[in-house]
């Protein structure tokens, strides 16, 4: 027997092998071990024991053991291989949407909105912006009286009450909206109530602070500060920004861990957008239709000012008559903006289309004299002058002072069909202009292939064909820019987050006609205004280079509707300026464009000339009342 | 051997076997053991009330940030009331009405001539290459530019 100590340090104590032993290693023999005891005989308690049966084979307990044993096994392993099979859904293959749902459930996101950038007039007025104000929420899982806090809270907030308390039953949300970007004074008032679960967070809300000034341009928001329409839109991925994240680790009732994990990605804000707009102009050019639009009785009337040299639209208007409450006034956000999506039939300021693509093409001289009756024939339509006349030698320069649609449709004949299909295209008719402003109609203008017997006649004089003002307006821009078409701009540049202006790139100029034969046109259309269907479109000082336009609205044989335009640019000497003015229906007899949308344009012109302090172009007193001087 | 001669062997040791008189010290080992882990307490429990300390001061830093920031975006949000306020009050239709207020009446829309201005393409007009509007400076510096040698 080894020494008591060694067994100590050991730990074990080899025993001697024991039958007791051997039975729990039973090792297979041809014999079974010699049982001196009933319990080694039967070491199973007497209810398992296998009962002898007369007649039973002596191995057939053993054999229902191991099959116990082999369907024990198979149901251990069928289990185990179950456990892991889950393992693995869990760990493998679902684990990022469990990891998800665990992060979801231990951490708290908030988006951080990125403030919109803001929108500049040419000379940095502010014309949109977006501001921080609160916005009301509720945790209806705090507020045990639903009824009574939303009867306190819908009178301030301006909500209706019925709707307001079912929002805040609903306990199993932990966040409603009660009211969205509400003012100052209503958040004191709702923080002043002191409801219990009622919260405010911060949101942008968007703001013109020029009111409706060019709100058809600007376009508008959602109530998530998303453009919805107009340059708000065009230009979404500009001012939107990025938002930023706020990641916290919140504890089973939804409060931040204050030492928790946060991850936070700042919110970047948007870019700036800076207009070509001028906004005193705007609003000049609004005031100006407005009075003109009450003065002609017209339904709405639109106008565009750009810069003839640089493409830049200076003001873009749409307004509305006035409905007995109100006067005429500018259209407000949400209505179309008129000169860039509404199509017309131009009427005679269309002739110039014709006559300056026959003059570039050496079929006319401006000198040139025509034998034009009152009325001609093409094809199975008759087509008159506005007025009756006898048979007359008209030069091109009389055509286009009288407004002459039998004088026009001679002058086009000497162009031909496709002469007027290639001029229509090159003065960019039937196409956008480049502006990006989205919903820009292209106008229709009838393919080649299309002409019918009369579209000699008709697209001359501006039937037949539908354009944009902001198309018209890019027609005499091109005149006055000495032939070149510079296409028309509406943003200039982009002031990013770093403040730092980088200027938008521009189209490339056209040439649309050659230089004499844009100074034969100028020289011409200057005419019109010192003599013939455009006085009213004067200006004292200076030089005004223009057309007037009348067109029928369809049903041309029964309608008495007109839509009425003038379109030109100054100084005629040294073109700075185009313009066009249109008014939709005026009423009563003096429909004319000469006499419903000149006046507007002479107005307008006058200011935009002022304001771009253009030296006068004609002598004062030259035709023209004297008017005041300073010395 | 009887237990008499046994006890008597025990009581008087031989001389051959005599040696130092022990006593019972303590182990050098262990004292320093000792010594060491009463450092360590000591530095863990310094330890313990210095990341307390440090996390106090982060806990304070933080709070301070953010007041700080609070009070940041207070003070942006005042700057964008403010820039709001300023544009509504500049925009035209706010201060013509200010102007009617104040018993202004619109001009009649004729421009205002200037005695002796430069014809176009004369020597001082706007140059072609030119097309920013002009600045008021500049404006007068061409238009009254005969005013120029006056006194």
């Amino acid at each position: 027997m080894p020494p008591r100590h060694e067994t100590r340090r050991t730990g074990l104590a080899r025993a001697p092998a024991t039958p007791a032993r051997r039975r729990r290693h039973p090792t297979p023999r041809a014999t079974p071990a010699p049982r001196t005891s009933e319990a080694r005989r039967h070491p199973r308690p007497a209810s398992l024991r296998p009962v002898p049966t007369t007649g039973a084979r002596p191995h057939a307990p053993r054999a229902l053991a191991a099959r116990r044993l082999l369907l024990l096994l198979a149901g251990v392993l069928l289990a185990l291989g179950s456990i892991s099979a889950r393992l693995v859904q869990l760990q493998g293959i679902d684990a990022e949407r469990y990891r998800a749902l665990a992060s979801a459930q231990r951490t708290q996101a908030v988006t951080i909105p990125a403030q919109r950038g803001a929108l500049f007039d040419r000379h940095g007025a502010t014309l949109g912006l977006s501001v921080p104000v609160a916005s009301v929420y509720a945790d209806p899982r705090r507020i045990a009286a639903p009824g009574r806090v939303a009867a306190r809270l819908a009178p301030i907030v301006g909500v209706d009450a019925p709707t307001l308390r079912a929002a805040l039953a609903r306990r199993d949300r932990a966040f409603v909206w009660v009211a969205r970007k509400v003012d100052a004074a209503t958040r004191r008032r709702v923080a002043a109530a002191g409801l219990p679960g009622i919260g405010f967070v911060e949101e942008p809300r968007r703001f013109y602070p020029a009111g409706d000034l060019a709100a058809p341009l600007l376009g508008f928001v959602g109530t998530d500060d998303q453009g919805l329409a107009g340059l708000e839109a065009a230009y979404e991925s500009v001012l939107a920004g990025r938002p930023g994240r706020l990641v916290d680790e919140v504890d089973p009732k939804g409060r931040v861990i204050p030492a928790g994990r946060r991850v936070e990605e700042e919110a970047r804000r948007g870019s700036d957008l800076v207009l070509t707009l001028d906004r005193s102009l705007q609003y000049e050019v609004e005031r100006v239709l407005a009075e003109q639009v009450d003065a002609a009785g017209a339904t709405s009337g639109m106008a565009v000012v750009r810069d003839v040299r640089t493409g830049e639209v200076l003001a873009m208007a749409t307004v509305l008559a006035g409905n007995g409450t109100r006067p005429a006034g500018p259209a407000p956000p949400g209505s179309v903006n008129a000169p860039l999506v509404t199509v017309f039939e131009p009427g005679s300021t269309m002739k110039v289309i014709p006559v300056a693509a026959a003059l570039e093409r050496g079929l006319l001289r401006p000198d040139d004299t025509f034998v034009v009756p009152d009325r001609i024939r093409v094809a199975d339509g008759v087509y008159r002058d506005d007025t009756a006349h006898g048979t007359e030698a008209l030069t091109v320069r009389q055509i286009l002072e009288r407004s002459s649609n039998v004088g026009t449709i001679l002058v086009t004949r000497r162009l031909g069909p496709e002469g007027l299909d290639e001029a229509l295209r090159r003065f960019g008719l039937g196409r956008r202009t480049g502006t990006g402003f989205p919903g820009e109609a292209t106008g229709i203008v009838p393919r080649r292939d299309a002409y019918t017997g009369t579209s000699m006649g008709s697209l001359p004089i501006g039937y037949g064909v539908a354009v944009t003002a902001m198309q018209l307006a890019d027609v005499y821009a091109a005149i006055g820019n000495g032939g070149l078409l510079v296409p028309s701009r509406l943003v200039d540049a982009v002031i990013g987050p770093d403040g730092k202006r980088r200027a938008l790139p521009r189209s490339r100029p056209r040439r649309v006609v050659s230089e004499p034969t844009a100074a034969a046109l100028t020289d011409m259309l200057t005419s019109v205004v010192e003599e013939g269907t455009g006085r009213l479109a004067a200006v004292p000082g200076y030089r005004i280079a223009g057309k007037t336009g009348t067109a029928r609205k369809v049903p041309y044989e029964t309608s008495q509707r007109y839509m009425a335009s003038f379109a030109g640019f100054a100084p005629a000497s040294r073109p700075r300026y185009a313009a066009i003015v249109v008014m939709e229906v005026p009423a009563g007899r003096r429909y004319h464009g000469g006499e419903a949308a000149a006046p507007a344009f002479s107005r307008i012109l006058a200011a935009v000339l002022a304001a771009g302090r253009v030296p006068p172009d004609a002598p004062v007193g030259a035709g023209d009342p004297p008017h005041p001087s300073v010395p | 051997m009887s237990a008499a001669v046994a006890a008597g062997r025990l009581a008087r040791p031989s001389p051959a076997r005599a040696g130092p008189r022990l006593s019972v010290v303590r182990p050098a080992g262990r004292a320093r053991r000792a010594a060491g882990a009463r450092a360590v307490a000591l530095a863990a429990t310094a330890a313990l009330f210095a990341s307390v300390g440090l996390h106090a001061l982060i806990a304070q830093g933080q709070l301070t940030l953010d007041r700080l920031g609070a009070a940041r975006q207070a003070e942006q949000r005042r700057y964008e009331q403010l820039r709001l306020q300023v544009a509504q009050e500049e925009a035209p239709a706010t201060i013509v009405a200010r102007a009617a207020e104040l018993g202004l009446v619109p001009v009649s829309g004729r421009p205002v001539g200037v005695a002796g201005y430069l014809p176009a393409g004369a020597e001082g007009d706007a140059p072609a290459e030119d097309p920013s509007p002009a600045t008021r400076a500049g404006a007068w510096q061409r238009m009254k530019r005969h005013l120029a040698a006056a006194p």
